[in-house]
């Protein structure tokens, strides 16, 4: 195991008592609490973590953050095995696996390395020019050695064995971002009492802070306001927590990281939460990436910005190189280049400006760094990891190259080309940032409202100022949400460092190659691949829009979205069109603003908890006795109850046949059932459904069909008339909920002056369907205080009883031909009465179906179900025209008898079976005339089953003609499968055309 | 009414769940057999309907749909400008009483007793656990005591009830019952980071 020979002795703000062991591709390394990934790696002397997109190009680590392009990394393995991670973020803990990606066979010698030898065919637009037109095909040959050639790493095929949770979060004041001014903000806020969120990416408030040297005034001051936040009961802080997205009226998605950093999450804890905060105010003080600058081979591993190699040498306490070179165009590297020259370091300055200032210069003097002015590194040399780089005299004005100046050796080259603020989230809001020529970087201007923005994210660089800012916008934000002048405000009185404003830049965007010394590949978008070559080849053909340049090149998409390349693509675009760089414009910023799991956006909702689950208030019983179940829109209803051997077809069988045999029974409790009652509720019946409900008498009840206003047939069911003034309602199963809003629709809108109430009871009944010739005997055991006489309680008759002390409503209606009676009961007592009635069935062999067997029955008889009412049929479609009322207008009345729809030649309703002998029927075929298979026929099959009472498959389908056609044979076609099957249309009602069997 | 049967049933167990370190951060219990009436009826006339009943239950009826009337043992709910639930315990008599012949033809009453499970939510992280689903604002300033919500959580309606305890966390959730179980399971999976303790029913 290696020793970590880049870890600096002292500082830093690792855990040294906390030494923790890791892999990377099998190999053991050591670090500590505290270091990222990419710290250990680099402590561990480890620069070369990863192969490039597109060329195979070895790569190293390039930042300390979420920006980073290059160290991707697949982590943990198995089931919980995770591609994409970023090394710079990845939180190291004990045991952690992690392997480099898209390299074959190792990471250190790639096969696929070749293929940046031939780069200059696989230039921008490559796939555009090679697979349009006549080679087009070629695609699809092409397309698998492609994708194993590029990309990122594998995905995980397993199910992910971790648990991940949804939370709805909500606060006067948001706060991203906890650095300084994140911190004043949040402070400041919540000293005036608002309720505050305050979120911050990483593992550790301090932002920028973290990256100075450990033990410094700084950090007392970061200490007392993390101390003091803590402290304030109205403030909420997160950390490990990103604001991946912002949407309408102040909504934030937010990505909580509860146990990425652990082996495994904590018993009950999940590994990540989905937060959906909204906020009255928002001050984002999301901070500022540093831009690289671009020049040949700038990608090697050993080349980084300056700010990462600061952060690595004063949080993670490592050294990442010992002879480095800092290239800057601006103030900000000094930093960089001042410290890690105190960690030991021999640093040389390459500065692209023609002088600095006077202090700066003093300082590098004092540190013994070597300073380079008015000069660019041209190109990095290297194999696998820098070591040196050509500088030459520089003239940032005309971007042009002098005399070449000694070559400097190196083992690590820091790059500062400026900084962007990070205004994704404002983007995201339709906010397009303006170009700032003084200090070279994109700033916001107009904020949506509700929205602040403080510090760095600014523009900002100066640290006091950064956290004045930060505690002017908390303060005003809560103002705004009516915390203006309760409760006190102070900043701990701890004195900031007075540092100088740091805005002398000279932009750089790209160097170009010293004439006479070949060419190098220049690296704008080092995560696609993405070269100056390519960006201009695209400018070339015409591709000027940043959009265009964009899609054309695949610049700033993928995981860090360009993150680092968009606004050095922009200068390198302005550039060569020779235009100012604010007139180009900038790309549309989308959520994520980084990669979040699907797993996470999922939360609890998979497998069977997709969507919620509606059973029956018998359903245990069911499970208990072997039920298979099926759903029906979100109910679980028992499909059959196969005995031991049974298939699903022999079970619905048998219990159909026993249906008409003897007596069964089924659960019908999600059918919907309406409460309708008040002064009008006949007249509001009379008027929603075809039919008159006003001469219903008291205690019978009638079925129904509603229509919806342009004619179509909506829902079907039986209504009972339970006093003058109060009715029950059944609807089907799935139009329970649209019959119920479509109700109240009408009478909030069309007719507000109906007195009737309208309340769904599908909850609060439980329902049993018995039915049979032996029906009558058998609910007539149990059910008391009921004459079933044929007389006393008629086919549609409805009566109130008892099962033991339970109170029931009977419903003398039937759905499957036979005589029947529908039982409703409390739904809590549901089973109680199911149980009651199957303990006196089994003095009539009772049968318990379900719904396949329940199909099978209204098939035979030729009753409609939701195959038939799809939304598309009528009235008369269905064999019901007669069903419309001529005495009154209804809803549909009116339109129902448009010319297309009172069309004769529209498909009717009529059943069908095999021409010759038996053969089952496919539901959804298009019946056409013989041998005439094409367009859309003459009709199509609805419903299929096999009939216990006929012996044979039988179906139910509309046909154009409809009985007109009786006797005909026509052809059933399923394209599908390349079936043709005769059939013979014949009357629906395969069963007891009478109705006979209703009254026996 | 005998023979009655909770929706959970089949799902619920009493103990432990989820995270054990430390106390459980909060408790859930079902309260089983409560008595929920529906009164309802006509602008113009329902002031007097609320007059009638707040003779029978003497206390006011609430009016407003976010904040409940809570008296005794029971909790009175307008959950539609002409609507009102009244919640009570098992066979609590004044309200199984009330029908048509309380009020007359300009009042409906509708027993939905049976339509609803009410599952009880408390402790120092209940809040927290039902804005897990609940996307409505929970904090005491913005819903205090005796505040309700009508809304959904994993898709399912449910009336979220704070009922006015001193000092503590409570809210009673009314949920569908044929969605009881799918309630439930979710209610037990998102409590397993706070550390859950699952009561006997009430």
């Amino acid at each position: 195991m290696s020793t970590q020979p880049y870890r600096i002795e002292r500082g830093g703000r690792i855990d040294r008592t906390l030494p923790l062991v890791f892999t990377f591709d099998g190999r053991a390394y050591s670090g500590f609490a505290g270091d990222t990934l990419a710290s250990a790696l680099l402590a561990n002397g480890v620069h070369l973590v990863g192969r490039s997109f597109k060329y195979h190009r070895p790569r190293g680590i390039y930042t300390a953050g979420l920006e980073e392009p290059n160290a991707m990394v697949s982590l943990r393995k198995g089931d919980r095995h995770e591609p994409n991670l970023t090394a710079t973020t990845v939180e190291l803990f004990d045991g952690l696996e992690a392997r480099s990606q898209n390299r074959w066979p190792s990471l250190d010698f790639d096969v696929m390395r070749v293929i940046d030898r031939f780069s200059a065919i696989f230039a921008a637009g490559f796939y555009y020019k090679t697979f349009m037109g006549p080679t087009r095909g070629a695609w699809m040959f092409y397309e698998r050695f492609i994708r194993r050639a590029a990309g990122f790493g594998e995905p995980p095929l397993a199910p992910d064995p971790d648990r991940y949770e949804k939370g709805h979060a909500f606060c006067d004041v948001l706060v991203v971002g906890g650095g300084p001014s994140g911190l004043a903000a949040a402070l400041a806020a919540g000293q005036r009492g608002a309720r505050v969120m305050l979120v911050e990416d990483g593992a550790e408030f301090g932002g920028s802070l973290l990256s100075r040297p450990a033990g410094g005034e700084t950090d007392a001051w970061l200490g007392a306001v993390v101390a003091e936040l803590a402290s304030l009961p109205n403030v909420r802080t997160m950390i490990r927590t990103t604001a991946f997205g912002a949407f309408d009226h102040r909504v934030f998605g937010l990505i909580e990281r509860v146990g990425d950093h652990l082996t495994v999450p904590m018993p009950g804890q999940p590994r990540q939460r989905y937060w959906i905060v909204r906020a009255r105010q928002v001050v984002l003080a999301t901070g500022m990436l540093e831009r690289p600058i671009v020049f040949g081979n700038n990608d090697l591993p050993g080349v980084m910005l300056a700010s990462a190699g600061r952060c690595y040498a004063n949080r993670h306490a490592v050294v990442p190189g010992r002879k480095v070179v800092v290239f800057t165009n601006n103030d900000t590297a000094y930093a960089a280049a001042l410290d890690l020259a105190a960690a030991g370091a021999d640093v040389n300055v390459v500065d692209a400006r023609c002088a600095v200032s006077v202090d700066f210069e003093r300082a590098a003097r004092q540190a013994g760094i070597a300073l380079h002015v008015g000069s660019a590194v041209a190109r990095a040399n290297g194999g696998k990891r820098v070591s040196s780089v050509d500088v030459c005299a520089f003239d940032p004005v005309r971007v042009a190259l002098g005399a070449a100046k000694p070559r400097l050796a190196c083992d690590l080259l820091l790059v500062s080309g400026g900084w962007s603020p990070t205004l994704q989230l404002l983007g995201q809001r339709g906010v397009r940032p303006v170009y700032d020529v003084k200090r070279a970087m994109f700033i916001a201007e107009k904020f949506p409202d509700g929205y602040r923005i403080a510090g760095s994210a600014s523009g900002e660089l100066a640290l006091r100022e950064r956290v004045a800012g930060g505690a002017r916008e908390g303060a005003r934000a809560a103002e705004v949400c009516g915390f203006a002048t309760s409760g006190q405000a102070t900043l701990p009185p701890i004195a900031l460092p007075d540092e100088p404003v740091s805005t002398d830049i000279v932009p750089v965007w790209m160097v170009p190659d010293l004439p006479g010394t070949g060419y190098r590949k220049k690296f704008v978008d080092l995560q696609h691949d993405v070269k100056y070559d390519d960006i201009a080849l695209a400018l070339s053909e015409g591709y000027e829009s940043v959009e265009h340049l964009k899609r054309y090149t695949t610049l700033g998409m993928a995981i860090d979205q360009g993150k680092t390349s968009n606004v050095n693509a922009l200068g390198i675009a302005a550039q060569i069109l020779g235009r100012p760089i604010g007139t180009l414009g900038t790309t549309t910023f989308r959520p994520p603003y980084r990669p979040v799991a699907i797993g996470a956006l999922a939360g609890q909702e998979t497998g069977l908890h997709f969507k919620p689950t509606r059973r029956s208030p018998m359903h245990n019983w069911h499970a208990r006795h072997g039920a298979v179940f099926a759903t029906t829109g979100l109910w679980l209803r028992p499909s059959y109850y196969p005995k031991p051997g049974e298939t699903a077809r022999d079970a619905y069988i048998r219990e159909a046949a026993g249906v008409r045999s003897g007596v069964g029974m089924v659960d019908v409790s999600s059918l919907g059932k309406i409460d309708v009652q008040g002064p009008d509720a006949a007249e509001f019946l009379n008027r929603v459904y075809t039919n008159a409900f006003d001469t219903l008498p008291v205690g019978k009840a009638r079925y129904g069909v509603m229509l919806r206003p342009d004619g179509i047939v909506v829902d079907d069911g039986t209504t009972s008339r339970l006093s003058a003034q109060h009715y029950f309602m059944t609807t089907t199963t799935l139009g329970a909920g649209k019959v119920m809003q479509f109700l109240e629709y009408l009478l909030q809108t069309a007719w507000p002056t109906l007195r009737v109430q309208v309340t769904s009871v599908t909850s609060q009944w439980a329902g049993v369907a018995v039915a049979g010739p032996r029906s009558r005997e058998l609910v007539a055991s149990v059910a008391r205080d009921v004459d079933f006489g044929n007389d006393a309680f008629p086919f549609m008759g409805v009566r109130q009883g008892r099962i033991g002390a339970i109170p029931v409503r009977l419903l003398r209606v039937s759905f499957s031909g036979e005589m029947a009676y529908e039982v409703y009961a409390p739904s809590r007592c549901g089973e109680a009465m199911w149980q009651a009635l199957v303990d006196a069935g089994r003095a009539f062999d009772l049968i318990i179906y379900g719904v396949e067997a329940l199909g099978a029955l209204r098939i035979e008889k030729g009753h409609v179900a939701g195959a038939e009412i799809d939304g598309r049929t009528t009235l008369a479609d269905m064999g019901l025209a007669r069903m419309a009322s001529r005495k009154k207008p209804f809803i549909g009345s009116a339109l129902m008898q448009r010319e297309g729809l009172a069309d004769e030649a529209r498909p009717q309703l009529v059943g069908l079976e095999a021409a010759t002998g038996d053969a089952a029927l496919r539901a959804g075929a298009i019946l056409c005339e013989p041998g005439r298979h094409h367009g859309h026929g003459i009709g199509f099959v609805s419903s299929v089953t096999f009939s216990p009472s006929l012996g044979r498959h039988v179906a139910l389908g509309f046909v154009s003609g409809g009985m007109a056609r009786e006797g005909q044979v026509i052809d059933a076609v399923f394209p599908m499968r390349g079936e043709v099957r005769a059939v013979r249309v014949r009357s629906p009602h395969f069963v007891d055309p009478e109705g006979a069997r209703l009254n026996v | 009414m005998s023979d009655q049967r909770s929706a959970l049933v089949a799902v619920y167990r009493p103990g432990r769940i989820g995270t054990r370190v430390g106390t459980a951060g909060v408790a859930i219990h079902e309260r089983l057999g409560r008595t929920l009436v529906q009164v309802s009826g006509w602008p113009g006339t329902f002031d007097a309907t609320c007059r009638k009943l707040e003779a029978l239950c003497s206390c006011r009826m609430p009016h407003d749909g976010r904040t409940a009337v809570s008296e005794g043992v029971r909790s009175i709910f307008r959950v539609a400008p002409e609507r009102l639930w009244l919640a009570g315990p098992e066979g609590d008599e004044t309200l199984r009483r009330l029908d048509e012949s309380t009020f007359g033809s300009d009042t409906v009453v509708t027993d939905i007793g049976h339509s609803r499970t009410v599952v009880r939510v408390t402790g120092t992280g209940a809040r927290e656990l039902l804005n897990r689903g609940l996307p409505v604002d929970l904090d005491v300033s913005v819903f205090p005591a005796d505040a309700f919500a009508q809304s959904v959580i994993h898709h399912i309606p449910v009336l979220v009830h704070g009922v006015p305890v001193a000092g503590e966390n409570v809210f009673d959730v009314y949920v569908t019952s044929d969605y009881a179980v799918s309630f439930w399971e979710w209610l037990t999976e998102a409590a397993q980071s706070f550390g859950c303790e699952v009561g006997k029913p009430e």
